[in-house]
């Protein structure tokens, strides 16, 4: 795959404590979702993140995490060829 | 809903003609503007959802998810993540399924019931000016006590006779979840960066004030001057950041984040390039590019939800403990 634009983001984050992770994933020849290297960059912000995110797509709410899959799905389609 | 992935792809191609519920799709046209215009967003667009059968919690829910994916959608537009093979997204739609989006903390770590805030570290509004504010639009959202750090801040406020700025309901309703937020903006508006404080805060209240969300803008340009010492530069930032009196570098910065705010999915290498030979490093682009998704998340989030702007010295007031506090109150 093409590395991301900011290349050193995406270099220092394979250098960081993730990096044997993502070293394993692709000998398994498994694709790296580069969003990963995005939160390995600076985990001290992004462990927040992902925990606003899982508790906002998972925890307790009236509607399903399937529904809220939905919503991220036609919001991210809507947001990449918006007009 | 769930499982069908005939009906994914339908809503996704066009709601209304999709084999869902009237209820959904009439959630849909609202999520819609709250994605592409959410300042247009009224008290008229939320009752219409709730006559379709939504509740205030609903609604909350369903703002929160749609805003928080134009937050990822800028992060890895401008950042540059590409495209899997299919076989990526499903071992990604997999994982997501199955563990989620973060594992379980470690009790130390746990900081998603914060004890309540000492009521002597707060700057209470002055009272001397009686402010009649409209109701949110999630009424049940005001209404409702919530819990944890804001809901504290909203006693204490109240306490002292003094309004409360709507935007801390939208954290009381659902702390276990908003500490989270209030956490990571913290890392991101003050932590450790390239870029100081105050150039992030002038950063999110640029990107508030290009999607038009008063409420932001002006809590966060009262940050930016206070910590930049120059309210005038702020305001020429927001009103043409290429007449103020920015460097070149920085021009290029906001040249880039207005393009992030308003077209990113377009962004391309070259554009990065461009605005890095301007002598920014990537930690600093980054940063810069995290912040600007950030506000585009909280723009609309505070816009769908009924927000409204404050009196002038409200903001002041705001900016100043945002200067001095920070996003996390304890």
């Amino acid at each position: 795959m093409e590395p991301i634009f900011l290349c050193d983001v995406e270099r220092q984050a394979k250098a960081g404590p993730m990096g044997p992770q993502f070293a394993a994933m692709e000998a398994a020849g498994v694709p790296v979702p580069q969003i990963l290297y995005l939160f390995a960059f600076k985990p001290r912000a992004t462990d927040h993140l992902s925990r606003y995110t899982q508790e906002l797509m998972r925890g307790p709410s009236p509607l399903a995490p399937g529904m809220r899959e939905l919503i991220a799905a036609f919001t991210s389609k809507r947001n990449q060829c918006p007009f | 809903m769930l499982g069908h992935t005939a009906k994914v792809q339908a809503v996704l191609k066009d709601y209304r003609t999709a084999p869902i519920t009237e209820a959904e799709k009439a959630l849909f046209q609202f999520l819609e503007k709250v994605n592409r215009q959410s300042h247009q967003i009224s008290q008229v667009d939320v009752d219409q959802a709730r006559r379709a059968g939504w509740t205030d919690e609903a609604l909350y829910d369903a703002i929160g998810v749609c805003a928080q994916f134009n937050y990822y959608n800028r992060w890895i537009d401008a950042s540059g993540v590409q495209d899997m093979p299919a076989i990526g997204y499903q071992m990604s739609g997999h994982r997501l399924a199955t563990e989620g989006y973060a594992r379980p903390l470690a009790p130390e770590n746990d900081h998603s019931h914060p004890h309540a805030p000492g009521a002597d570290r707060y700057e209470l509004p002055p009272t001397e000016r009686k402010v009649t504010m409209e109701p949110m639009f999630l009424r049940d959202v005001e209404e409702r006590e919530g819990g944890g750090q804001y809901a504290e801040l909203i006693r204490q406020t109240r306490a002292a006779g003094a309004p409360v700025s709507q935007i801390f309901h939208l954290f009381a309703f659902k702390p276990a979840m908003t500490d989270h937020l209030s956490y990571f903006t913290q890392e991101l508006m003050r932590g450790a960066s390239p870029l100081s404080p105050g150039l992030r805060e002038l950063i999110a209240a640029f990107t508030s004030h290009q999607n038009q969300c008063l409420y932001c803008a002006n809590s966060h340009a009262a940050a930016a001057g206070r910590l930049l010492g120059s309210r005038a530069l702020v305001q020429a930032v927001l009103d043409n950041y290429r007449a103020s009196a920015l460097s070149p570098a920085e021009k290029a910065l906001f040249g880039f984040i207005e393009r992030v705010t308003f077209r990113s999915w377009e962004i391309r290498r070259g554009d990065v390039d461009q605005v890095r030979q301007a002598g920014w490093s990537d930690e600093a682009l980054y940063d810069a590019l995290t912040v600007c998704a950030l506000f585009s998340f909280y723009n609309r989030w505070v816009h769908a939800a009924g927000v409204h702007v404050m009196p002038p010295e409200w903001h002041e007031v705001s900016g100043k403990r945002l200067a001095e506090r920070g996003y996390v109150l304890r």
